[in-house]
This record gives structure tokens, C-alpha cells and sequence, in this order.
């Protein structure tokens, strides 16, 4: 077999001089100590923030730590999340293509055919925007309060950040020698992102998207059915999508590539969605240095499944004076039972190949969630948040349904930005968290997407009245 | 009835006001059981219906009787109410539904208020009726090697169209020569399954089948059947349970074996732990797609039999099964002596006759037999269906 003659061949690969190569070493570094780190974390009591505290290895081990975890297998776990809960069909699958994953890592042509690609087709670096109206909105009485930065994710090529992930994945499918690309997709941003990179890479592109979905983001698949995607229709939604698109990859190994747009599944997808989103973390940092010469002290992102929120904090997770705080759906309460807040409503669980929080009754059965933001509505979240989220090192809350509709609005109105309701939810928190920051401190909000999608939603909802009125609820679906 | 006339049991109601159908249900039942007859005596004296044993008791009964007098009314009590429990769960195994066990076991009776029913989802402490308890899976394996033959495995959604059904099909999947059955809980989400299995689940948990029905309703059928059942769960409510208390719970009913798709070898360790302490046999799959290194892991550590995957994807009938099986079942073979069982995709006799030709030790058939149970017009002809095709595969295999 191909595959058992690959695993031999590849830990006799030398690996590239580590020159061109300190700033991606960084992230590989902190997923080798964190996983390997495993039974310590799992078992000793942590303070909050101090157990992922990494010191960077010489590389010279670490070369020697890949190439055994690939003999062994690695489990790719956080603590006791992540790992791979599939059927032993796929395990050969995901061992290549994290052997495939660690290659580029360390490849510079491919390193540096990315950046190309990240630069002049995704249209990066994105702006860290000062919104000069919001933080006047959040000051208090005395003209004191935090500034408000986005990061504007949403001037990304395809509408989101979704587009960081799915080109660099399909470089690697290409690379593998696949043919044919399967992906699912909630808001059907991730979809208009993968069918976009595998019309530049001319590779074939099937779309897996709930019938729910197709409904509520019906822009989003003529967009991608003209990019040239096939759009293949399920009953349901995101996680119904996700199953199905899994059970496709299980039937057709040889030539399927399963692009796996959110940090969730089983290792190496979260680890290699997180890799290829923290260029949002990266340039963050780089932004802050130059224009504060310090790094940001809060920063904020909606939590999905977790990939602009990993994107924005796996840079700074090392640094312990940046605070972290993930913003989840609460639909329309929390109480409600209607809602998508996984960390904060959810119990452990093996989902979708990995053990994380996740909504589920109490026979064990998967919960279908509920929000506005339809990219919010999962029943799980990443391996690695959870993680993080369980460490204390980030703080997770939630915002209603209504509250998300209206930050769309307030910063339509005060900055004359649409974001995504995704990134509103983020942007709802605001109205909580800004009275209690000190003046001046640095928050960073990313900017997860844009809004033109959810327009036709907000309008209805709104029908013209002005945020803070409160007048009309969110409508039941 | 004439018994009760003989011992001269005042009943609030006379025999004439009984309906027909009681009366026939309980010459059926309790013609000439003599354990009934002791029964209704001694019930007979606590409540003080007679007060002289009649004339016409059998001698032994009537010693016995006087034993019993003789103990304090406590104990009588107690034993009365034992014998009316074990004689009530008898009801079960017949198959009488809620309305006729109410018939016998109501006013008629004289039970002052207690209204007992049948029902799927009520717990029973005893089993009335024990038949042979069967073997584990190594041992249905070992006997049927001495004997030459190749095991038919059968698997099923447990609640699909509904459980009563699923307990039919199970009686029904044993007596037509299951070596062993794979009974699968219903999961909202499985990874592994095609639409046929998949369309079974939904079906079964719209209907609200839930773990605890399952269990019930396998703690009446698992002592009924002479073959072990194996069952066929995925990961999450196994552990949203406690695999402790999930591995304690199924051994409570009888349960032989455990297959779980969607943990690998790595992650079996703590469910290994608790099978073992619960004598449950954790079955582990391997596929074309693993390597040999790692197959000969798995089938170190597979216990009962080891589940090879016949082909890469998910289950469903397929039109012939891959001729990579007969090199896979060599490497097996080579690798470990524990008997094999291939499965997903064979739907036919034709298929049985090649995996077995191949050197098989087992056939498992799964979603072609869901569709007979799950699309049939009704139930009873869906299990027709599924005895003629048992049978069907049972005959290729001999």
C-alpha cells in the first residue's frame, strides 16, 4: 500500500536548516509541549495561566520529538482534550497527513508560496483599525475607557478569515497529490472560502452544507456554486453537514481531501486550522508593537468552533498580562435551552473525532444548537479552547441573540462597518467589558467577518429602528 | 373456575361474572400447576376466606399447607407476595399485553388497590423463565470451530420500527441459527454508519428509544435467547454514562460483548479496563486501510473475535465485497489465532459463500437486514422477511 510505504519513507527526511524558519517555529513549538505536556497538566492542579507557559526547544530535539511521534502516533491531545475519536478506518489517513503537515511546516518554498498567496490573493495584512466613535460610545462619565481596536478579518478575500485556512489546506491537498476537495460549511463562509482556493488551484470542490443553512446564507451558495463548487444539500445543519462530509472522506480516502474549516476534529485538523489562522495573532502582535510598542491587553473574539478565536490568542497564550476572552452564543438565553454556548453550557464528550465540551442531553445525544450567527451554531467547540477555557487561561461568556443584533447595528452606525452577527457577538461583550477596563487600555476585537450576508436578517429584525431600542426580539426559526 | 370452587375461595366476584376471556386465559395459564393451587390457598387463608382446607386438597398440598400455617403471618406474607411477583412476571413471557395482565391480576384477584402493568420501560428484579444462559463470543467461536462452521452475526438498531419488535427480531434472529447478534444503540450522530443504519437511528430516537428502555427491554429477551448478544455503541453516551457504570449496567442483563467504531486502539485502554472487570468482550475493528503493524496490535488486544472491515467507507450493502478481504483475512490469520468476522457491505448468500470460501470465521450482516426490519409495511412482515433471509444466509454458510 501506498500509505505503509510513505510512513517508512519519511523519518529518514532531513529537515531544513531553521533559519528561514523562527517565526512559524513559535506555534509547532507550543503544540509539542502541550501535548507531550499532557499527564502533567492532566493530573497536577495548575494555577490559572502558568501551565501553558512554554520555553521554545532547541529545534534539533524537536526534530527528534516529530519524527518519533511519528512512528508512534501522536494523540494530539490538550490535556485531556482533542485525540482522535474516528473509526479506525480514517486513523492511516490522519497519520499522512500529519506527517504532511509537519513537512510543511518546516518547508520554506511552501512557506513561502503561502505568504505569496496570503499577501496577494487573501489581501493580507489586515488593518488593526482604531474605531474612534466606538471607544467614544464605551466611555464612561469622567471621558474615561479602553481603546477599541478591530482587526479587520472581514477585508479578507471572501469575506472572512475563513479564506487563511482553506488556501493553505488546499496547497497541501495539491501537494498530497488529491484530487477532489470535501468540505462543510455552517454560514457557508468556509464554503465560498474552499470552493475560491480550489478554483485557483483547479482542484474539484464538493460543499456539504445543512438545508437550514442553505436557506439562511443563501448568498453565500450561489457564490460558491459560481466559484464552481458542487453544493451538496443535508438535512439539518452545520453539525448534520460535518457528519455527512466526514462519512464522504471515509468512502473515498484515495482521492477525497477532507478541508476541515474550524479547529475541531480529530488530530491534526484543530492544530492545523490553528496553525494557518494564528497569522491573525502574528500580525496582531507585530501591529501592536509598532504602533503602542507593547503588546494589546484584552483581547476579544467570538467562539464558534473556535478558529478566529485561536487564530487571534494562540500568540499571545505565553503571554500571561494578555487577558483572553471568548465570546459565545447564548441564542436566546441561557436558560432557554435555544443556544450555542458550548463552554459555558456543556459537558465533555467525544464529538466529531475529539474530546471537548460539547451540548449534549443526558442519554448522551447531540444537542442542535441555536443562535442567530449561523457560523456560531455548533454543538462542540475546538479541543484546544476547551482546554484553555478549562486552565483558566481564557474567560468565556455569552451574548443573546438580540444583543448581537444590535452591536451589528451600533457599528454600522458609529464606524460605518458591517460586521458579520458572528463577530458581533464579540462586539456585543463590548457594553460589558469596556466600564470595567482600566483608561486607555489596549482591546482588540477581531473582526471575523462581514456582514452583507447577514443584512437581509438584520433588516428584517430591525426594520429600520435604531440600536438600544429594544423593541423587537430575534424571530424564531 | 372450578379450582376455586373446589377450595371454597369466597371471590368478590362468582365465577359467572367473569369474563370469558380471563377465565380462558387462566386455564391456560394455571390448569393444573400445583404452585397455583398452593398459592391460592395459602392466599386463601391469610385473607381469611376459608377457614377449614378443603376436603378435596391433594394430600401434599395439604401438608404443605399446614406448614405454612404455622409460620408467623409475616412470613406467609412475604412468600405470598414473591410467588404472586414471580407468578405475575410468568405473564410477561407468554406475551400478554398490559390489557390481559390487568384482567388476571386486577379485581379479580382481590388485589386491594395496586394496579400492576407490563410494561418495556419498568424494571423486574426476577426473571421467571430461565433458559440456557448463553456462552461469551470466544467460546460460541471455539465450539463452532470444532464443529466446522463459520458464525452468522447479524446486527440490528435496537427501537427501529420500536423495541417490541427488536425484541421479536431478536427471538426470531436466534432461532434461526445466530451464532451471535450485534445489537446497536441509537446515536444521533454516527460516523460510521450509512444511510441505512443512519435512517434506523433517526427513526429509533424519534420514537424516544433511549438506553434505559434498551436495557429493560433486554433484561426479558437476553435470558430467552441461546446465543450471546454483542452491542454496538459509540463512544459519547458510553461515556456521558460513565463506562464503569455502562459496563456494570450491560452485564446486569446478559450482555457478552461491546463494539465500539469510533475509538482507536490508543483510546482503549480504560474501556478495556472496565470490560474486563465486567467479563464484557471489547471487540476492535481493523480495516484495509491499516497498516500491519498496527493490525497486529489490534488483534493482540481484540477480545472475542476481531471485526475486519471489508471495505473503506461506511456500512452499506454493497454489490460484491472486495477480493482485498481474502489477502486481509491472510494477514490476519497470520498474525493472531483469534477468530475473524468480516463485515460491512455483505447483504447477500452469495457474499456469505465468498468471505467464507476465503477463510472467514464469521459473517457479520448489518444494513441489509436494518432494511428489511426498518422499510417493511409492518412489523410482523418485516420480521417474516427477516427470518426468510436469516435463513437464506444461514443455508450458504452450511
Amino acid at each position: 500500500m501506498a500509505c505503509n510505504l510513505q510512513t517508512s519513507f519519511l523519518p529518514a527526511l532531513k529537515f531544513p536548516a531553521e533559519a528561514t524558519l523562527d517565526k512559524r517555529r513559535g506555534n509547532a513549538l507550543v503544540v509539542c509541549s502541550v501535548a507531550s505536556a499532557a499527564d502533567s497538566i492532566m493530573t497536577a492542579s495548575t494555577p490559572t495561566g502558568s501551565a501553558v507557559v512554554v520555553r521554545p526547544r532547541p529545534l534539533s530535539r524537536r526534530e527528534v520529538e516529530t519524527s518519533e511521534r511519528k512512528m508512534t502516533g501522536t494523540t494530539g491531545k490538550f490535556g485531556r482534550f482533542g485525540g482522535k475519536f474516528v473509526p479506525e478506518t480514517l486513523m492511516t489517513c490522519l497519520s499522512k497527513l500529519e506527517a504532511e503537515f509537519n513537512l510543511v511546516l518546516h518547508d520554506p518554498e511552501f512557506q513561502e508560496e503561502l505568504a505569496t498567496a496570503l499577501r496577494d490573493y487573501v489581501g493580507r495584512e489586515t488593518p488593526l483599525y482604531f474605531a474612534q466613535r466606538l471607544t467614544d460610545h464605551y466611555k464612561n462619565e469622567s471621558g474615561c475607557g479602553p481603546e477599541i481596536y478591530l482587526k479587520r478579518e472581514d477585508l479578507n478575500h471572501g469575506g472572512a478569515h475563513k479564506i487563511n485556512n482553506a488556501i493553505a489546506q488546499a496547497m497541501i491537498a495539491k501537494r498530497m497529490g488529491r484530487t477532489s476537495i470535501v468540505a462543510a460549511t455552517g454560514a457557508g463562509q468556509h464554503g465560498v472560502a474552499t470552493a475560491a482556493a480550489c478554483a485557483k488551484l483547479s482542484l474539484k470542490c464538493t460543499i456539504v452544507m445543512g438545508t437550514l443553512d442553505m436557506e439562511r446564507q443563501a448568498s453565500n451558495v450561489l457564490l460558491m456554486k459560481l466559484l464552481g463548487a458542487e453544493v451538496k444539500s443535508v438535512d439539518g445543519n452545520f453539525k448534520n453537514a460535518t457528519s455527512e462530509a466526514i462519512r464522504e472522506w471515509v468512502g473515498n480516502l484515495e482521492t477525497n481531501y477532507f478541508l476541515i474549516g474550524t479547529a475541531v476534529g480529530p488530530h491534526p485538523c484543530p492544530s492545523m486550522v490553528r496553525e494557518f489562522q494564528s497569522i491573525i495573532g502574528k500580525e496582531t502582535r507585530r501591529q501592536a508593537m509598532e504602533r503602542w510598542g507593547r503588546k494589546p491587553d484584552v483581547l476579544v473574539a467570538c467562539v464558534g468552533s473556535g478558529s478566529n478565536a485561536l487564530g487571534l490568542f494562540h500568540e499571545f497564550i505565553a503571554d500571561e498580562d494578555v487577558r483572553m476572552i471568548g465570546v459565545e452564543a447564548a441564542g436566546f438565553g441561557l436558560e432557554s435551552g435555544k443556544h450555542s454556548a458550548t463552554l459555558a453550557k456543556g459537558e465533555v464528550g467525544v464529538y466529531h473525532g475529539a474530546m471537548s465540551y460539547l451540548l449534549q442531553d443526558e442519554e448522551g445525544q447531540i444537542v442542535g444548537p441555536h443562535s442567530i450567527g449561523v457560523g456560531m451554531e455548533y454543538p462542540g467547540v475546538s479541543p484546544e479552547l476547551s482546554f484553555l477555557k478549562e486552565t483558566g487561561r481564557v474567560e468565556s461568556y455569552s451574548v443573546t441573540d438580540q444583543e448581537a443584533v444590535d452591536a451589528y447595528q451600533l457599528l454600522c452606525r458609529l464606524e460605518g462597518i458591517f460586521p458579520a452577527l458572528e463577530a458581533s457577538h464579540a462586539l456585543a461583550f463590548l457594553d460589558k467589558l469596556c466600564p470595567t477596563l482600566p483608561d486607555g487600555g489596549k482591546v482588540v476585537v477581531n473582526c471575523s467577518g462581514r456582514g452583507d450576508k447577514d443584512a437581509p436578517t438584520v433588516f428584517r429584525l430591525t426594520q429600520g429602528s435604531s440600536p438600544g431600542d429594544n423593541k423587537r426580539h430575534p424571530v424564531s426559526p | 373456575m372450578e379450582e376455586m370452587a373446589l377450595i371454597g375461595v369466597k371471590s368478590q366476584h362468582s365465577a359467572s361474572q367473569l369474563p370469558l376471556r380471563r377465565k380462558r386465559l387462566r386455564s391456560q395459564l394455571f390448569p393444573s400447576c400445583p404452585l397455583y393451587r398452593l398459592y391460592s390457598i395459602q392466599r386463601a387463608l391469610i385473607f381469611k376466606e376459608i377457614t377449614t382446607l378443603p376436603a378435596v386438597t391433594p394430600k401434599f398440598q395439604t401438608t404443605s399447607v399446614c406448614f405454612l400455617c404455622s409460620l408467623p403471618p409475616w412470613v406467609l406474607a412475604t412468600v405470598h407476595i414473591i410467588m404472586a411477583v414471580a407468578a405475575f412476571n410468568s405473564v410477561s413471557f407468554v406475551g400478554l399485553n398490559k390489557s390481559e395482565a390487568h384482567l388476571l391480576f386486577g379485581s379479580g384477584f382481590g388485589f386491594p388497590s395496586t394496579r400492576l402493568s407490563v410494561s418495556f420501560k419498568a424494571f423486574k428484579p426476577m426473571a421467571a423463565v430461565a433458559a440456557v444462559p448463553a456462552v461469551g463470543l470466544s467460546e460460541t467461536f471455539d465450539k463452532l470451530t470444532k464443529q466446522g462452521q463459520v458464525a452468522l452475526i447479524p446486527y440490528i438498531t435496537a427501537g427501529d420500527p420500536d423495541l417490541s419488535t427488536t425484541a421479536e427480531a431478536l427471538k426470531v434472529l436466534d432461532s434461526c441459527g445466530s451464532d451471535i447478534i450485534e445489537l446497536g444503540l441509537p446515536y444521533s450522530d454516527p460516523l460510521a454508519d450509512g444511510p441505512v443504519i443512519q435512517a434506523a437511528a433517526t427513526r429509533s430516537l424519534a420514537r424516544g428509544t433511549n438506553f434505559n428502555a434498551v436495557i429493560s427491554m433486554l433484561k426479558e429477551v437476553v435470558p430467552q435467547l441461546s446465543c450471546p448478544v454483542a452491542l454496538f455503541s459509540y463512544y459519547n453516551p458510553i461515556l456521558k454514562r460513565g463506562i464503569g457504570k455502562f459496563m456494570t449496567i450491560i452485564k446486569d442483563v446478559g450482555v457478552h460483548g461491546l463494539v465500539v467504531p469510533d475509538v482507536p486502539l490508543e483510546e482503549t485502554e480504560i474501556l478495556r479496563m472496565e470490560s474486563i472487570k465486567n467479563n464484557i468482550e471489547l471487540v476492535l475493528l481493523t480495516t484495509p486501510t491499516t497498516p500491519i503493524d498496527r493490525m497486529k496490535a489490534i488483534v493482540a488486544a481484540s477480545e472475542g473475535f476481531v471485526y475486519l472491515v471489508s471495505s473503506v467507507g461506511v456500512t452499506g450493502a454493497r454489490a460484491s465485497v472486495s477480493s482485498r478481504v481474502q489477502t486481509l483475512l491472510q494477514e490476519i490469520k497470520q498474525a493472531t489465532s483469534k477468530p475473524v468476522a468480516v463485515g460491512f457491505g455483505i447483504s447477500k448468500p452469495e457474499h456469505v459463500k465468498q468471505v467464507v470460501a476465503w477463510g472467514a470465521d464469521g459473517v457479520i450482516v448489518g444494513s441489509a437486514m436494518v432494511k428489511l426490519l426498518g422499510e417493511a409495511k409492518s412489523p410482523e412482515e418485516g420480521l417474516k422477511e427477516l427470518e426468510t433471509f436469516t435463513k437464506s444466509l444461514k443455508s450458504a454458510l452450511l
